[in-house]
């Protein structure tokens, strides 16, 4: 009942979402191999607007695009100022004089992270692509793509604008499997070109205190397989990590556009109440099995997330 | 104790013990906070609960001066007890733990009206050896709208309706904030005696109370 | 207040109750009774009484916040047993809050080994136990779950995000990584 539910709220979203004059797309792989060429290589600058359920963030945006390489500066508008610089592997948060910062604080996230971490065959393989025409979109003429789920399964949907002269990512917006936006980045402005990116981060925060990430393998690839599985396994995901150190794992699952992460810990002590929380179209979602808890992260609609934590069978 | 403290009972009583030198209840040494706070320091949250119950009503009488407001009294005497108890482990003991509770609870009724944009009622109540607060009105009236203004009309009657000898020792107790052997001195009675009248002032005021809970009130109000 | 509890109370112990409020009985004295007091409720009612009535004589307002200061600490130590529990686990990162809303997700992390936890489960005891549909309240105890997805799944080849150096002391303004 409920599947046939979830098909019905499917092909409705999909008629919601088909505008008329929508025409056939070229092959998703192909489209995303461009999209991730376009958006890393091409110079550009411009502000950046992410609505994230109810929180909404601004960011300067200065991209210098290079042949495999890319350099990007991010100004945070909103909130404690902060710089980040960041290339394919890796990232440095500077902080202003005087702001506000935490002891220890988090990785920013790249506003359109998700998009340029598109695995082009597996999107292919997982997601229809098609054209609905074109926009005028932060003052530039853009293409508008759907993307939706080749899976029975609830999926989230994505939209992509593309900018028609530069082939750059101008917006991407995730929907809820009910149609619902819950997820929108967005270029209010675009200028293809650097324009007035800052020369040095240390002259816009003189004795500024900063982090630098650095990319790494995965520390330990260890078999969660003889103790828990994830069976089956969803439609399209394939395991990208495993971690296992001392009892505990860390997976992380892609279907070539989204991931979900699988944290599978011992409970030490009182078992946490099993919930939910949402961030814009991220979801966290624990469950406890037995002794274990499960905790689930990603984009994913929550039906799936249901699913999965559910299809966790133990050795 | 402030004498101005006792103004609007000063006149239910007799003051015979005007020009003797109280020895005031905060210079007396605190054992019962002392080692409440030792166990609640060691561990046991019990032990909080009976420093909650001992000074929940000061705590409240002071939040009144600063909001004449009952829900923020509640709300105000509340965090102040959830701050102290979050800090008490750093508690050592240099100043007397009401002395330290009493300005926590000030900062709490300071940051308390200015998240709502108001100021304090009474600004002048940086005192915390003023254990009660001053003119506070037991007379129905908007400012004296607060929860137990009833009980203090129960309460006071009987107090007031108390042997001599059992409310002078109270009074010299509660309102001049003596300590049982200056009481002992001013009432030129043994320090067993002071202790048994006080009891039994509190036990009687007590029952009045009891009384009044379970509905026997026609007495009283036959009195007004 | 319950009237036959307080008559359980032998009027004894409730003079020494009376004398305790005034801190009128010797430390050993004192100790007993307060251990009376943590352990009987009847007791700790006349306690509450008379305090309560002193209130009332003072003309002070009456209230009771014990129930609520209580829920209050409850509630601040099952969180704070949780995150030590959570600390314990080597997936949490050292990054407790969100520098900026929707943008710092990924924790950067320090691995803990657990200690020396492991939990029996076999197939035959594992029982699941899902949210229920309205259970969204914000927990910030789950900020490591978040900051542990984001720092893998930002990373394209399967790998992840960790802090490799940071500005000390005197050598603020370090030329970026551009």
């Amino acid at each position: 009942m409920k599947d046939r539910l979830w098909r019905l709220g499917l092909h409705l979203l999909t008629a919601i979402l088909l505008v008329p004059g929508v025409q056939a797309a070229p092959d998703a792989g192909t489209w995303a191999e461009t999209l991730l060429q376009n958006s890393r290589q091409a110079d550009y600058n411009g502000t950046i607007m992410v609505l994230q359920g109810n929180e909404q963030q601004a960011y300067r945006l200065w991209h210098e695009g290079g042949d495999g390489e890319f350099r990007e500066r991010m100004r945070l508008l909103d909130g404690p100022e902060m710089e980040i610089t960041r290339t394919p592997d890796r990232l440095t948060c500077v902080h202003a004089p005087g702001s506000e910062v935490p002891a220890e604080h988090d990785m920013p996230a790249s506003p359109f992270g998700s998009l340029l971490q598109i695995e082009p065959e597996q999107l292919q393989k997982n997601y229809r692509l098609t054209e609905e025409g074109e926009q005028r979109l932060a003052g530039r003429q853009a293409r508008v793509y759907l993307l939706g789920s080749r899976s029975d399964s609830p999926r989230l949907h994505h939209r992509v604008w593309v900018d028609t002269a530069t082939g750059v990512a101008l917006r991407h917006s995730r929907y809820g499997h009910d149609g619902t936006l819950l997820t929108d980045v967005r270029f209010v402005s675009f200028e293809p070109e650097l324009g007035d990116a800052p020369a040095e981060i240390r002259s816009s925060f003189p004795q500024a205190f900063w982090h630098q990430f650095e990319e790494s393998g995965a520390r330990q690839r260890a078999g969660a397989d003889d103790v828990w599985q994830l069976d089956p396994i969803p439609d399209g995901f394939v395991r990208q990590v495993e971690e296992e150190q001392d009892g505990e794992w860390y997976q992380l699952w892609s279907d070539g556009l989204v991931e979900f992460s699988l944290m599978v810990e011992p409970i030490v002590g009182v078992a946490p109440e099993p919930m939910t929380e949402q961030r814009g179209s991220t979801l966290l979602m624990s469950a406890v099995h037995g002794d274990w808890l499960v905790v689930l992260v990603g984009d994913v609609p929550e039906p799936l997330a249901r699913s999965i934590l559910s299809d966790i069978s133990w050795q | 104790m402030n004498p101005a403290a006792v103004t609007h009972t000063a006149d239910l009583v007799n003051s015979a013990a005007d020009a003797a030198a109280p020895a005031a209840a905060s210079e007396a040494p605190a054992v019962t906070d002392r080692i409440l706070v030792a166990r609640v320091q060691a561990g046991e949250r019990r032990a909080f609960d009976l420093l909650v119950l001992r000074y929940q009503q000061r705590i409240a009488a002071l939040a009144w001066r600063y909001t004449q407001n009952s829900q923020d009294v509640s709300d105000i005497t509340q965090e102040a007890f959830i701050r102290a108890y979050r800090a008490l482990r750093d508690f050592r003991g240099d100043s007397e733990f009401y002395t330290w509770l009493y300005r926590i609870t000030v900062n709490v009724a300071k940051n308390h009206l200015a998240a709502q944009g108001r100021r304090p009622f009474t600004t002048d109540i940086d005192d915390p050896t003023q254990v009660w607060p001053d003119r506070m009105q037991v007379e129905p009236g908007p400012a004296a709208e607060h929860e137990g203004s009833e009980l203090a009309r129960v309460v006071q009657r009987a107090f007031a309706d108390l042997p001599e000898d059992l409310r002078e020792a109270l009074r010299l107790r509660e309102f001049e904030g003596c300590s049982y052997e200056a009481i002992a001195d001013l009432m030129e009675t043994p320090v067993g005696t002071v202790r048994s009248r006080i009891f039994r002032a509190r036990d009687a005021i007590d029952r009045r109370v009891q009384a009044w809970r379970a509905g026997e009130t026609v007495a009283l109000d036959e009195r007004d | 207040m319950n009237s036959m509890k307080m008559t359980e109370q032998s009027t004894e112990q409730r003079e020494r109750l009376s004398a305790l409020m005034d801190d009128g009985l010797t430390e050993l004295q004192a100790r007993q009774l307060l251990r009376d007091l943590q352990e009987s409720e009847p007791c700790r009612e006349v306690w509450q009484a008379y305090h309560a009535n002193q209130a009332a004589l003072h003309g002070a307002p009456q209230v009771d916040v014990l129930a609520g200061v209580n829920a209050a600490l409850d509630a601040e130590e099952a969180k704070a047993s949780y995150v030590s529990e959570v600390r314990h686990s080597r997936w949490i990162g050292f990054a407790q809050g969100a520098l900026a809303a929707g943008v710092c997700l990924a924790g950067i992390l320090a691995l803990w080994p657990l200690a020396g936890q492991s939990p029996q489960s076999g197939p035959d005891t594992v029982t699941t136990q899902l949210p229920p549909a309205d259970a969204t309240a914000y927990l910030p105890r789950m900020d490591s779950y978040w900051s542990r997805h984001a720092q893998f799944a930002t990373v394209r080849t399967g790998g992840r995000w960790d802090e490799t150096e940071r500005s000390h002391g005197d050598d603020h303004g370090q030329e970026s990584s551009l």
